[in-house]
């Protein structure tokens, strides 16, 4: 049995309204609007951000492989740490949009660091997240505009 | 205490950490301060860390950047190399005599806080409470808590908050009986004596890395098994439980676990020496012995 723990995953496909499992789509939105994007805490909260297209790799490999195993639990994630700040900053830019605002504010239950170490994954399976941050949010950015277009122009 | 927010140290002891996992507990820390003052709940504060290893756990670069940190959440930092393994009782009594605190904040180090966690405990302390534990997740302690009061048996110092003034006024832990585990135990049972409630707090969240096997038992290192073993025989001979004490003295006796008669032989080289600790509690009045811990559990 293998068991993967899925990081922070975004891409096309994503909900654009859940403020729950796609923040990385609603702050793409708040960007794309020309607004600045609230930060909670000082920003410093971290996440790993995996792109969708790099999680369907893992899971695909998994899936067909042959491999006898009893049990293991492997982390799907880029491997790299990023602030809440560092991720609000790289949209800002992507868009012109105001710099990110860091609000002080405090979301109860919120984990102040969530990320992980890939090592063990990419031993295992032989797979590696290909998708860096930047590509991956111009990915995000490019499906969110033909989603808006193709809603606006169903009327 | 003193008029005004009660000022706080934070106080953890290293031995042979992870530099990056200690930073990044030590971040949340500081986090949680920062909520805290905002909301006035603490004033003054500081940030207190023994190390116990043969190396450091923080470089040089580590320690400035940490030290850096806290000052500009308001607080001072303290890194003291102890330069030999105290174990933890000592090396809290050890910190504890570093800053002089209204309220202290004892937590390992494998572990990271909640932002509303400082906030949260510190506001347990009005009159008659002596520790307040927080809830450790993901494996949460099964002991017994009143619903309403929060007041339970003992307090685990993987993340409790005491008052300097019970800490004091009890001597602080039993660093020549305990070295490792269940120190807790016997500082809760003791402040419970001095006529001072231990209460659990599971609004405040600690986040320790502890781990179930796949049979959703807690996976426990060596030193556990062995320390909590003396330990069990200590606390049941402080406590004055003769009863107690004969029936793990049975138990290790006839084992053939090694850490247990290890722990039987050192217990006896104790009773050999007359290294004792002054028996306390005749009457059975705080502490607790249930079958493999020391409260009543929830489930």
């Amino acid at each position: 049995m293998t068991i993967l723990r899925l990081q922070n995953v975004y891409g096309p496909g994503q909900s654009l309204t859940n403020s729950y499992t796609g923040i990385v789509a609603l702050f793409s939105q708040l960007a794309r609007a020309g607004l600045p994007i609230p930060v909670y805490e000082d920003g410093g909260i971290v996440r790993d951000f995996v792109y969708i297209d790099d999680v369907a790799d893992a899971i695909a490999l998994v899936a067909s492989s042959d491999r006898e195993v009893a049990h293991e639990v492997l982390d799907i994630g880029s491997g790299i740490p990023t602030t809440i700040g560092e991720l609000a900053g790289v949209l800002a830019d992507f868009y012109g949009a105001p710099e990110p605002t860091v609000t002080g504010k405090f979301r109860y239950g919120d984990v102040r660091h969530a990320a992980c170490d890939i090592s063990p994954t990419v031993d295992t399976l032989g797979w590696t997240a290909k998708w860096g941050l930047a590509q991956g949010i111009d990915g995000l950015q490019r499906w969110i505009s033909e989603e808006i277009a193709h809603t606006e122009a169903q009327g | 205490m003193t008029p005004g927010p009660p000022s706080l140290s934070v106080q953890t002891v290293f031995y042979h950490n992870d530099q990056r996992l200690a930073l990044r507990a030590l971040d949340a820390i500081a986090n949680a301060v920062r909520y805290a003052r905002s909301a006035g709940s603490i004033g003054d504060w500081s940030l207190v860390i023994g190390d116990c290893g043969d190396s450091a756990t923080l470089d040089d670069s580590a320690a400035s950047a940490l030290a850096a940190a806290v000052a500009r959440c308001g607080g001072e930092f303290d890194y003291q190399i102890f330069g030999a393994n105290l174990g933890t009782a000592a090396g809290h009594n050890r910190l504890a005599q570093r800053s002089s605190s209204d309220l202290m904040l004892i937590l390992n180090p494998d572990g990271t806080v909640g932002f509303n966690l400082v906030d949260v405990l510190a506001a347990e302390f009005r009159s008659r409470v002596g520790i307040a534990e927080a809830r450790q997740l993901p494996f949460e302690h099964p002991k017994h808590y009143h619903p309403d009061t929060g007041q339970t048996s003992w307090a685990s110092t993987a993340c409790a908050m005491t008052s300097r003034s019970v800490f004091d006024r009890v001597a602080g832990f039993d660093a020549e009986t305990f070295f490792l585990y269940c120190d807790d135990v016997d500082y809760s049972w003791r402040v419970r004596l001095a006529g001072y409630d231990v209460v659990y707090q599971p609004a405040a969240r600690f986040f320790h890395d502890k781990r179930l096997t796949l049979e959703c038992e807690v996976q426990t290192s060596d030193a556990e098994d062995y320390y909590s073993a003396e330990a069990a025989l200590l606390l049941a001979y402080k406590y004055s439980r003769r009863d107690v004490l004969t029936e793990i003295r049975r138990l290790f006796g006839a084992t053939d676990r090694e850490y247990m008669r290890r722990a039987l032989a050192s217990f006896d080289q104790r009773v050999a020496d007359g290294r004792l600790p002054m028996q306390i509690d005749p009457h059975h009045t705080v502490a607790q012995f249930t079958e493999g811990g020391y409260a009543v559990k929830r489930y």
